[in-house]
Protein backbone atom coordinates (compact mmCIF):
# COMPACT_ATOMS: atom_id res chain seq x y z
CA UNK A 1 0.00 0.00 0.00
CA UNK A 2 2.81 2.38 0.88
CA UNK A 3 4.28 1.93 -2.58
CA UNK A 4 1.18 3.13 -4.34
CA UNK A 5 1.10 6.10 -2.02
CA UNK A 6 4.70 6.96 -2.79
CA UNK A 7 4.17 7.03 -6.51
CA UNK A 8 1.32 9.46 -6.04
CA UNK A 9 3.39 12.22 -4.51
CA UNK A 10 2.64 15.20 -6.65
CA UNK A 11 5.32 16.56 -8.91
CA UNK A 12 4.96 20.03 -7.41
CA UNK A 13 5.70 18.71 -3.95
CA UNK A 14 8.75 16.95 -5.29
CA UNK A 15 9.97 20.07 -7.06
CA UNK A 16 9.48 22.22 -3.98
CA UNK A 17 11.59 19.83 -1.99
CA UNK A 18 14.23 19.36 -4.66
CA UNK A 19 16.83 21.33 -2.69
CA UNK A 20 15.77 19.97 0.66
CA UNK A 21 18.48 17.62 1.79
CA UNK A 22 16.32 15.87 4.37
CA UNK A 23 13.74 14.83 1.82
CA UNK A 24 13.97 11.19 0.85
CA UNK A 25 13.58 10.47 -2.85
CA UNK A 26 13.25 7.18 -4.63
CA UNK A 27 15.30 6.75 -7.78
CA UNK A 28 12.24 7.25 -9.95
CA UNK A 29 11.40 10.49 -8.23
CA UNK A 30 14.95 11.71 -8.67
CA UNK A 31 14.75 11.09 -12.42
CA UNK A 32 11.45 12.89 -12.66
CA UNK A 33 12.72 15.78 -10.65
CA UNK A 34 15.86 16.10 -12.72
CA UNK A 35 13.74 16.00 -15.85
CA UNK A 36 11.67 18.99 -14.74
CA UNK A 37 14.54 20.95 -13.25
CA UNK A 38 16.37 20.46 -16.49
CA UNK A 39 13.48 21.82 -18.52
CA UNK A 40 13.32 24.89 -16.31
CA UNK A 41 17.05 25.49 -16.50
CA UNK A 42 16.96 25.04 -20.29
CA UNK A 43 14.24 27.66 -20.70
CA UNK A 44 16.20 30.09 -18.57
CA UNK A 45 19.41 29.51 -20.51
CA UNK A 46 17.49 29.87 -23.77
CA UNK A 47 16.10 33.22 -22.67
CA UNK A 48 19.48 34.49 -21.52
CA UNK A 49 21.29 33.28 -24.64
CA UNK A 50 18.61 34.78 -26.86
CA UNK A 51 18.61 38.09 -25.03
CA UNK A 52 22.38 38.69 -25.19
CA UNK A 53 22.18 37.55 -28.15
CA UNK A 54 24.58 34.70 -28.74
CA UNK A 55 24.39 33.25 -32.23
CA UNK A 56 25.80 30.11 -33.74
CA UNK A 57 27.36 27.18 -32.00
CA UNK A 58 28.49 28.97 -28.84
CA UNK A 59 24.83 28.91 -27.88
CA UNK A 60 24.73 25.13 -27.97
CA UNK A 61 27.99 24.89 -26.12
CA UNK A 62 26.58 27.17 -23.44
CA UNK A 63 23.50 24.99 -23.23
CA UNK A 64 25.45 21.78 -22.82
CA UNK A 65 27.86 23.29 -20.32
CA UNK A 66 25.17 24.81 -18.15
CA UNK A 67 22.61 22.02 -18.11
CA UNK A 68 25.10 19.21 -17.70
CA UNK A 69 26.96 21.27 -15.14
CA UNK A 70 23.73 21.94 -13.32
CA UNK A 71 22.71 18.30 -13.28
CA UNK A 72 26.17 17.22 -12.17
CA UNK A 73 26.30 19.74 -9.35
CA UNK A 74 22.75 18.88 -8.35
CA UNK A 75 23.34 15.19 -7.98
CA UNK A 76 26.70 15.43 -6.33
CA UNK A 77 26.01 18.26 -3.90
CA UNK A 78 22.33 17.88 -3.11
CA UNK A 79 21.45 14.25 -3.71
CA UNK A 80 24.90 12.78 -3.13
CA UNK A 81 24.35 9.99 -5.63
CA UNK A 82 27.14 7.43 -5.59
CA UNK A 83 26.51 4.91 -8.36
CA UNK A 84 28.08 5.74 -11.69
CA UNK A 85 25.40 4.00 -13.73
CA UNK A 86 22.68 6.01 -12.13
CA UNK A 87 24.63 9.23 -12.62
CA UNK A 88 24.89 8.51 -16.31
CA UNK A 89 21.19 7.77 -16.44
CA UNK A 90 20.44 11.08 -14.78
CA UNK A 91 22.71 12.86 -17.24
CA UNK A 92 20.62 11.54 -20.12
CA UNK A 93 17.29 12.09 -18.41
CA UNK A 94 15.13 14.40 -20.49
CA UNK A 95 17.98 15.45 -22.75
CA UNK A 96 16.09 15.73 -26.03
CA UNK A 97 13.04 17.55 -24.63
CA UNK A 98 15.24 20.01 -22.79
CA UNK A 99 17.43 20.60 -25.85
CA UNK A 100 14.39 21.37 -27.98
CA UNK A 101 12.80 23.54 -25.31
CA UNK A 102 16.08 25.46 -25.16
CA UNK A 103 16.16 25.93 -28.93
CA UNK A 104 12.56 27.16 -28.97
CA UNK A 105 13.06 29.70 -26.21
CA UNK A 106 16.31 30.83 -27.83
CA UNK A 107 14.58 31.34 -31.19
CA UNK A 108 11.60 33.09 -29.63
CA UNK A 109 13.59 35.57 -27.56
CA UNK A 110 16.09 36.19 -30.35
CA UNK A 111 13.32 36.92 -32.86
CA UNK A 112 11.41 39.05 -30.40
CA UNK A 113 14.32 41.26 -29.40
CA UNK A 114 16.75 41.28 -32.28
CA UNK A 115 15.07 40.66 -35.62
CA UNK B 1 5.46 39.25 -36.69
CA UNK B 2 7.91 36.40 -36.64
CA UNK B 3 7.37 35.84 -32.93
CA UNK B 4 3.63 35.61 -33.45
CA UNK B 5 4.04 32.92 -36.09
CA UNK B 6 6.26 30.89 -33.81
CA UNK B 7 3.84 31.29 -30.94
CA UNK B 8 0.99 30.23 -33.20
CA UNK B 9 2.84 27.06 -34.16
CA UNK B 10 3.68 26.43 -30.51
CA UNK B 11 0.04 26.73 -29.49
CA UNK B 12 -1.12 24.54 -32.35
CA UNK B 13 1.26 21.81 -31.37
CA UNK B 14 0.27 22.04 -27.69
CA UNK B 15 -3.37 21.73 -28.71
CA UNK B 16 -2.55 18.84 -31.03
CA UNK B 17 -0.69 16.96 -28.30
CA UNK B 18 -3.52 17.47 -25.84
CA UNK B 19 -6.03 16.31 -28.42
CA UNK B 20 -4.01 13.23 -29.24
CA UNK B 21 -3.74 12.35 -25.56
CA UNK B 22 -7.50 12.85 -25.33
CA UNK B 23 -8.08 10.45 -28.18
CA UNK B 24 -5.72 7.98 -26.59
CA UNK B 25 -7.61 8.26 -23.35
CA UNK B 26 -10.90 7.70 -25.14
CA UNK B 27 -9.69 4.67 -27.03
CA UNK B 28 -7.11 3.13 -24.75
CA UNK B 29 -6.34 4.53 -21.32
CA UNK B 30 -9.83 4.14 -19.90
CA UNK B 31 -10.21 0.54 -20.99
CA UNK B 32 -9.86 -2.14 -18.37
CA UNK B 33 -7.45 -4.02 -20.52
CA UNK B 34 -4.96 -1.17 -20.49
CA UNK B 35 -5.37 -0.53 -16.76
CA UNK B 36 -4.74 -4.17 -16.00
CA UNK B 37 -1.62 -4.22 -18.17
CA UNK B 38 -0.29 -1.05 -16.59
CA UNK B 39 -0.91 -2.33 -13.07
CA UNK B 40 0.86 -5.59 -13.78
CA UNK B 41 3.84 -3.74 -15.21
CA UNK B 42 4.07 -1.55 -12.14
CA UNK B 43 3.87 -4.58 -9.89
CA UNK B 44 6.56 -6.46 -11.79
CA UNK B 45 8.81 -3.42 -11.83
CA UNK B 46 8.47 -3.02 -8.08
CA UNK B 47 9.30 -6.70 -7.57
CA UNK B 48 12.30 -6.41 -9.80
CA UNK B 49 13.60 -3.32 -8.03
CA UNK B 50 13.24 -5.01 -4.69
CA UNK B 51 15.09 -8.10 -5.86
CA UNK B 52 17.89 -6.08 -7.39
CA UNK B 53 18.27 -4.10 -4.21
CA UNK B 54 18.41 -7.24 -2.13
CA UNK B 55 20.98 -8.69 -4.42
CA UNK B 56 23.24 -5.67 -4.17
CA UNK B 57 23.01 -5.82 -0.39
CA UNK B 58 23.71 -9.49 0.12
CA UNK B 59 27.09 -10.33 -1.26
CA UNK B 60 26.93 -14.00 -0.35
CA UNK B 61 27.75 -16.06 -3.39
CA UNK B 62 25.84 -19.16 -2.34
CA UNK B 63 22.33 -17.83 -2.97
CA UNK B 64 23.14 -15.82 -6.03
CA UNK B 65 22.21 -18.46 -8.59
CA UNK B 66 18.56 -18.81 -7.63
CA UNK B 67 18.11 -15.06 -7.27
CA UNK B 68 19.52 -14.44 -10.71
CA UNK B 69 17.09 -16.88 -12.19
CA UNK B 70 14.21 -15.18 -10.44
CA UNK B 71 15.29 -11.79 -11.71
CA UNK B 72 15.60 -13.09 -15.22
CA UNK B 73 12.13 -14.56 -15.05
CA UNK B 74 10.60 -11.30 -13.88
CA UNK B 75 12.45 -9.36 -16.55
CA UNK B 76 11.06 -11.70 -19.15
CA UNK B 77 7.52 -11.22 -17.86
CA UNK B 78 8.04 -7.48 -17.82
CA UNK B 79 9.12 -7.50 -21.44
CA UNK B 80 6.03 -9.45 -22.47
CA UNK B 81 3.74 -7.14 -20.51
CA UNK B 82 5.32 -4.09 -22.11
CA UNK B 83 4.83 -5.54 -25.54
CA UNK B 84 1.17 -6.24 -24.87
CA UNK B 85 0.67 -2.73 -23.59
CA UNK B 86 2.17 -1.10 -26.65
CA UNK B 87 0.11 -3.41 -28.83
CA UNK B 88 -3.08 -2.24 -27.15
CA UNK B 89 -2.05 1.33 -27.90
CA UNK B 90 -1.77 0.68 -31.61
CA UNK B 91 -5.36 1.57 -32.45
CA UNK B 92 -5.13 5.03 -30.96
CA UNK B 93 -1.69 5.57 -32.39
CA UNK B 94 -3.06 4.97 -35.84
CA UNK B 95 -5.89 7.46 -35.33
CA UNK B 96 -3.51 10.02 -33.92
CA UNK B 97 -1.06 9.56 -36.76
CA UNK B 98 -3.73 10.16 -39.39
CA UNK B 99 -4.99 13.33 -37.74
CA UNK B 100 -1.44 14.59 -37.23
CA UNK B 101 -0.73 14.19 -40.92
CA UNK B 102 -3.88 16.12 -41.72
CA UNK B 103 -2.92 18.90 -39.34
CA UNK B 104 0.57 19.02 -40.73
CA UNK B 105 -0.61 19.35 -44.31
CA UNK B 106 -2.96 22.14 -43.20
CA UNK B 107 -0.08 24.01 -41.57
CA UNK B 108 2.00 23.38 -44.64
CA UNK B 109 -0.60 25.10 -46.77
CA UNK B 110 -0.70 28.19 -44.53
CA UNK B 111 3.05 28.51 -44.19
CA UNK B 112 4.02 27.49 -47.68
CA UNK B 113 7.16 29.42 -48.58
CA UNK B 114 6.84 31.69 -45.56
CA UNK B 115 9.92 32.52 -43.54
CA UNK B 116 8.56 31.97 -40.07
CA UNK B 117 11.57 33.23 -38.19
CA UNK B 118 15.30 33.81 -38.23
CA UNK B 119 17.38 31.15 -36.58
CA UNK B 120 20.17 32.37 -34.35
CA UNK B 121 22.34 29.57 -35.75
CA UNK B 122 22.94 27.74 -39.00
CA UNK B 123 21.63 24.20 -38.68
CA UNK B 124 23.92 21.34 -39.59
CA UNK B 125 23.60 19.45 -42.86
CA UNK B 126 20.64 17.15 -42.61
CA UNK B 127 18.65 19.62 -40.51
CA UNK B 128 18.87 22.23 -43.27
CA UNK B 129 16.53 20.07 -45.30
CA UNK B 130 13.91 20.51 -42.59
CA UNK B 131 14.58 24.09 -41.59
CA UNK B 132 14.83 25.38 -45.16
CA UNK B 133 11.89 23.45 -46.57
CA UNK B 134 9.80 25.32 -49.15
CA UNK B 135 11.95 28.43 -48.68
CA UNK B 136 13.84 29.92 -51.57
CA UNK B 137 17.24 31.52 -51.25
CA UNK B 138 20.58 30.60 -49.78
CA UNK B 139 20.30 32.18 -46.36
CA UNK B 140 20.18 29.17 -44.11
CA UNK B 141 19.22 31.11 -41.01
CA UNK B 142 15.75 31.50 -42.52
CA UNK B 143 13.51 28.97 -40.90
CA UNK B 144 10.38 27.30 -42.17
CA UNK B 145 7.37 26.10 -40.21
CA UNK B 146 8.41 22.46 -40.42
CA UNK B 147 11.45 22.91 -38.21
CA UNK B 148 9.59 24.82 -35.51
CA UNK B 149 6.74 22.35 -35.57
CA UNK B 150 9.10 19.39 -35.31
CA UNK B 151 10.98 20.69 -32.30
CA UNK B 152 7.80 21.88 -30.61
CA UNK B 153 6.11 18.55 -30.92
CA UNK B 154 9.23 16.85 -29.62
CA UNK B 155 9.24 18.43 -26.20
CA UNK B 156 5.54 19.19 -25.85
CA UNK B 157 4.38 15.64 -26.44
CA UNK B 158 6.93 14.23 -24.06
CA UNK B 159 6.17 16.70 -21.28
CA UNK B 160 2.42 16.48 -21.62
CA UNK B 161 2.60 12.73 -21.35
CA UNK B 162 4.70 13.11 -18.22
CA UNK B 163 2.30 15.60 -16.66
CA UNK B 164 -0.72 13.43 -17.40
CA UNK B 165 1.14 10.35 -16.25
CA UNK B 166 0.63 8.51 -19.52
CA UNK B 167 4.24 8.33 -20.58
CA UNK B 168 5.16 4.90 -21.88
CA UNK B 169 7.08 2.90 -19.28
CA UNK B 170 10.79 3.19 -19.80
CA UNK B 171 12.81 0.10 -20.50
CA UNK B 172 16.52 0.05 -20.94
CA UNK B 173 16.37 -1.61 -24.34
CA UNK B 174 13.93 1.01 -25.50
CA UNK B 175 15.24 2.64 -28.64
CA UNK B 176 13.64 5.99 -29.48
CA UNK B 177 14.23 5.45 -33.20
CA UNK B 178 12.46 2.09 -33.26
CA UNK B 179 8.98 3.57 -33.68
CA UNK B 180 8.02 2.00 -37.03
CA UNK B 181 8.35 -1.43 -35.49
CA UNK B 182 5.10 -0.96 -33.62
CA UNK B 183 3.14 -0.62 -36.83
CA UNK B 184 3.79 -4.17 -37.88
Amino acid sequence: MSETKDTKKSQLLLLKNSFNKDFKFTNKEISQNIHWLRQIVSVLIGIIVGAIPITGYPGFIAYILFTCGFVAIYYTKVLEVEEDDFKWELMQEGFMPSLTIFVISWILVYNFLHV
Amino acid sequence: MATLDVLFILLVSIAASLASEGVSWLLVYRTDNYKRGKASIDRLQAQLDKLLEQESQTSSLSKKGSKDKKIEKIEEQLKIANKELSFSKMKSMFAVAVSMIALFSYLNRIFDGVIVCKLPFVPIGFLQGISHRTIAGEDYTDCSMTFIYAICSMFIRNNIQLILGTAPPKTKQNNPWALPEEKK
